[in-house]
């Protein structure tokens, strides 16, 4: 029997969740709500997470989303210099060359840039936590399925490498142990480098030509290509070099050209996505309905996006915190009861919902 | 009506290269269960790629002939335009899957074919039936034992309704529930859908009983073509009971056991010169554990476990898969750490590993068995050629260690771990996915190492591999020893006994009936 406990959310609630966390997590760069975000996170992973290796990634990558953040942190003070006040002085290592910007590396510390670059890179490791819990929650294949047809090579091959990321896993800890197994138990630290790389990647190109066969064999590639191929090339092309202009044009502040360009180039994108999904004979299997709950998960999302932009938009002073010296965040009410709506997913699995419509079982679960 | 036919096939890899197949001419009629045997490198997994057009379209190299397949030739239709003809089913099950859940999966063929959602949704749901697997749906296959897998990768290859059933040694690695499992679930596919099967198999002894028809294969050729008792009766990796029939000469070939009772003359052998007590051990003692109890968590998965290795024992161990064999053996080799109880070591002991591929980094075989002896700073006096003949591999030197067969691949790593000299060597499956030239050479090997002083601990499924070479036999059950004695008193009333013993007991091989014989 499938593990059928909780209801789970569906695929495009949690996309909706995900990006409404990670804009509030930018709009509101305050310590307290980036705080709030994280913690909304973890207990979506604790309630909804997934059975496979892939979720369990989810410490890991909070983890070292953290190193790099200390990294970050560690830079700014030591290169940037002439804010505020020194908190306090560290020997002077040396000056970059003037064709890299004299930066000097060393010397004063400042306390203000400590706190703000602390705080910018709390706010990163709580977008990446939004990502890692998505991740850790949400069931690939039903992201695949949810592509449009146009893009399901594309995704087809994000898929499958996310696939063999726990095989790639297992193969790994199995070498490391044969090669222990070789030598008796001794480690043996010359060439266990390419001792364990060549026959990781061996195995999984081994692997990948077994699953090229069984694809093959399965009617992946079946359909014709389609006559307006070309159309849907030149679409693409011509749209994607269309972003990019908009691009530079906002960099350089033409603000007209790159609101016309960005438009057109999103507009031939979806164009050529669209027919070239038409063109597409490959049809799609039991595509899951949302439920109402999760209409709710992403009517609460928007709220939460939508509340905070309006407080931000007020100058609220909570809002972009930029601390001279040691103190506690201004907090506003009304943002963390935004923030608190994030939690939507979670009440979809209490007791109320235990008859849902939908048990979905959570992909990889176990009897 | 023929629904597979070959026609003067012929196929290198590579241009001036050997030949994988050479002038292969085949009708198989439809609705057939035919099964393909063969040493490895003859040319089944060859022969069966060709079906569906893998061999040249995928493959590249050489062809000749053609392959037609449901009235259509290979030679202008690509695998994935023969999907309504032709399912495959590789022995990797792992190595087929393209979406992380069963029923996704199963129903990824259909969705390449564009058809309806209703049709769709109809026909998984008959699939899932079919296979017995529809308690799996939600999965993920990664969660799934290896049998159900097997039967999952078979569900995704059926989906289509496929005319031809083909399948490469589908049960290799597989416990024998598991290829007991796949092998019934591919029997009934071929019974109630009347799909043809074109199978290549090791384990003979379930599969011959449901084919039509073997075909065995040498060197690229097709040398018989019969019915299976005919075609096994003389091949050297038939079932124990066929071997034994075809050298008394008994008027008919059986396949199972209950053939074989109902054709034997029980007063053709002498059961009673058997000795009446056989002693378990009287070598020295090289390694000794008392009361060893590994736990994962909270969870035990072995001991207490008491266990002693002496000089010249060919020890078995066998249980069911998760019964703790693996655990032991790496306990006793050093790898995982226990939790209670002593394991002393008087000598080495070198494990060797389920997966061989996990051990092959060398550009060639030679260079990876001699990687061993340097890596543990041993100079080379001959070791290496000693264990490229012992294990017959002398003539693959050369070759890259992955360019080798399963079986061939297993003896290398086998070569590679005991190489390095330790007394004790433990095998975890050695004989996995095995022909029955491996197998032999695997013995031997085994036998003249315990001569020379060593003992050998191998964890296995295989009874009869244990009643041919184990001078000691362990039954592992939920982490604890249950049987410990000599292969006769061990296997000696088990469900799971070799062929011999069920039928003319208390014999173990073919060899003791042959010289038990009046």
């Amino acid at each position: 029997m499938s593990q059928t406990a909780a209801p789970h959310p569906h695929t495009i609630a949690l996309c909706g969740w995900a990006i409404g966390a990670a804009v509030c997590v930018h709009i509101a760069a305050n310590p307290v709500y980036t705080t709030i975000v994280l913690l909304v996170a973890v207990i979506i992973v604790e309630v909804h997470r997934s059975a496979t290796l892939v979720a369990k990634a989810f410490p890991i990558i909070v983890f070292i989303s953290a190193i790099f953040a200390l990294l970050r942190v560690a830079l700014t003070a030591l290169t940037t210099h002439g804010v505020g006040r020194a908190w306090f002085t560290l020997p002077e290592l040396f000056t970059l060359p003037r064709w890299l910007g004299s930066i000097r590396i060393g010397g004063r510390v400042e306390l203000a840039t400590v706190l703000h670059s602390m705080t910018e890179a709390y706010a990163i490791v709580g977008f990446i936590a939004v990502f890692a819990a998505w991740n850790a929650t949400v069931s690939h294949h039903e992201v695949l399925r949810m592509v449009p047809r146009a893009l399901h090579d594309a995704a087809l091959v994000v898929a499958i490498a996310v696939a063999f990321v726990p095989s790639a896993v297992n193969s790994f800890n199995a070498i490391r142990e044969a090669e222990r197994a070789r030598t008796g138990g001794r480690a043996v630290r010359r060439g266990r480098l390419r001792r364990t790389v060549i026959p990781v990647v061996e195995s999984a190109m081994e692997r990948a030509i077994l699953l090229s066969e069984s694809m093959d064999s399965r009617g992946y590639g079946h359909q014709a290509v389609g006559d307006g191929e070309r159309l849907v090339a030149w679409l693409c092309t011509g749209g994607l070099a269309a972003v990019g202009v908009a691009f530079v044009a906002f960099v350089s502040r033409a603000e007209f050209v790159a609101t016309v360009a960005g438009v057109l180039g999103i507009a031939a994108v979806a164009a050529a996505i669209t027919i070239a999904s038409r063109q597409s004979d490959r049809t799609r299997y039991r595509p899951v309905p949302m439920q109402r709950f999760d209409y709710v998960i992403v009517a609460c999302s928007f709220a939460s996006v939508a509340t905070v932009a309006v407080i931000a938009s007020a100058s609220d002073a909570s809002m972009q915190w930029s601390p001279n010296r040691f103190e506690f965040p201004p907090v506003n009410p009304l943002v963390v009861f935004a923030l608190v709506l994030l939690l939507a997913p979670v009440s979809i699995s209490l007791p109320s919902h235990g008859k849902s419509s939908r048990q979905t079982a959570l992909p990889g679960a176990t009897p | 009506m023929s629904i597979l036919e070959y026609h003067n096939v012929g196929f290198r890899f590579d241009a001036g290269g050997a030949i994988a197949l050479h002038n292969v001419s085949l009708e198989i009629t439809d609705g057939e269960f035919v099964l393909v045997i063969g040493s490895s490198g003859s040319g089944k997994s060859t022969l069966l790629r060709a079906a569906n057009g893998i061999v040249p379209h995928t493959t590249g190299g050489e062809f000749s002939g053609e392959v037609t397949v449901a009235d259509r030739s290979t030679r202008f239709h690509k695998p994935r335009e023969l999907i309504d003809a032709v399912g495959f089913v590789h022995q990797d099950p792992e190595a087929q899957f393209v979406v992380d859940q069963v029923e996704a999966d199963i129903a990824f063929a259909l969705e390449n074919l564009g058809l309806t959602a209703t049709a769709m949704r109809r026909r998984v749901e008959e699939v899932l039936d079919a296979l017995g697997i529809a308690h799996l749906r939600d999965r993920s296959p990664a969660t799934l034992s290896g049998g159900e897998r097997q039967r999952v990768a078979i569900a995704g290859a059926v989906a289509a309704a496929p005319r031809v059933l083909v399948c490469d040694e589908p049960t290799s690695q597989l416990d024998p529930q598991g290829a007991e499992d796949v092998l019934g679930a591919i029997a009934r596919l071929n019974a109630d859908l009347g799909t043809t099967i074109l199978i290549a198999e090791h384990r003979l002894d379930r599969c011959a009983p449901l084919a039509d028809r073997a075909i065995i294969m040498q060197a690229g050729s097709v040398i018989t073509d019969a019915a299976p008792g005919r075609a096994l009766a003389d091949y050297p990796g038939a079932p124990p009971v066929t071997q034994l029939a075809h050298a008394c000469a008994w008027p008919k070939i059986p396949l199972t056991v209950k053939e074989a009772r109902g054709l034997i003359d029980y007063r053709a052998f002498d059961v009673a010169q058997l000795p009446a007590h056989e002693p378990v051990s009287q070598g020295t003692p090289l390694i000794e554990a008392r009361a060893v109890t590994v736990q994962y968590g909270a969870r035990r998965v072995l001991g207490p476990c008491d266990l002693t290795i002496a000089q010249g024992e060919i020890i078995a161990v066998i249980g069911r898969n998760g019964a703790g064999k693996s655990t032991l053996l790496r306990a006793i080799a050093g790898l995982i750490s226990y939790d209670r109880g002593e394991i002393n070591r008087t000598v080495a002991a070198a494990y060797i590993p389920q997966d061989p591929n996990s051990l092959f980094s060398a550009p060639t075989a030679r260079e990876e068995i001699a990687h061993t002896l340097r890596l543990l700073r041993i100079r080379d006096t001959g070791q290496t050629d000693t264990w490229l003949d012992r294990l017959g591999i002398a003539e693959l030197a050369h070759r890259h260690p992955r360019s080798l067969s399963g079986g061939e691949r297993q003896r290398l790593a086998i070569a590679t771990v005991a190489v390095g000299g330790a007394p004790v060597l433990l095998a975890d499956e050695p004989t996995r996915g095995m022909d029955a030239q491996s197998r032999r050479a695997l013995e031997r090997a085994f036998t003249e190492h315990t001569a020379s002083g060593g003992a050998v601990v191998l964890a296995t499924h295989d009874v009869e591999l244990a009643a041919r070479v184990a001078t000691r036999v362990i039954v592992i059950g939920d982490g604890e020893i249950v049987a410990d004695g000599t292969a006769r008193s061990v296997l000696e009333g088990s469900l799971f006994a070799p062929q011999i013993l069920r039928v003319i007991p208390p014999l173990l091989t073919v060899d003791e009936a042959l010289a038990a014989r009046r």
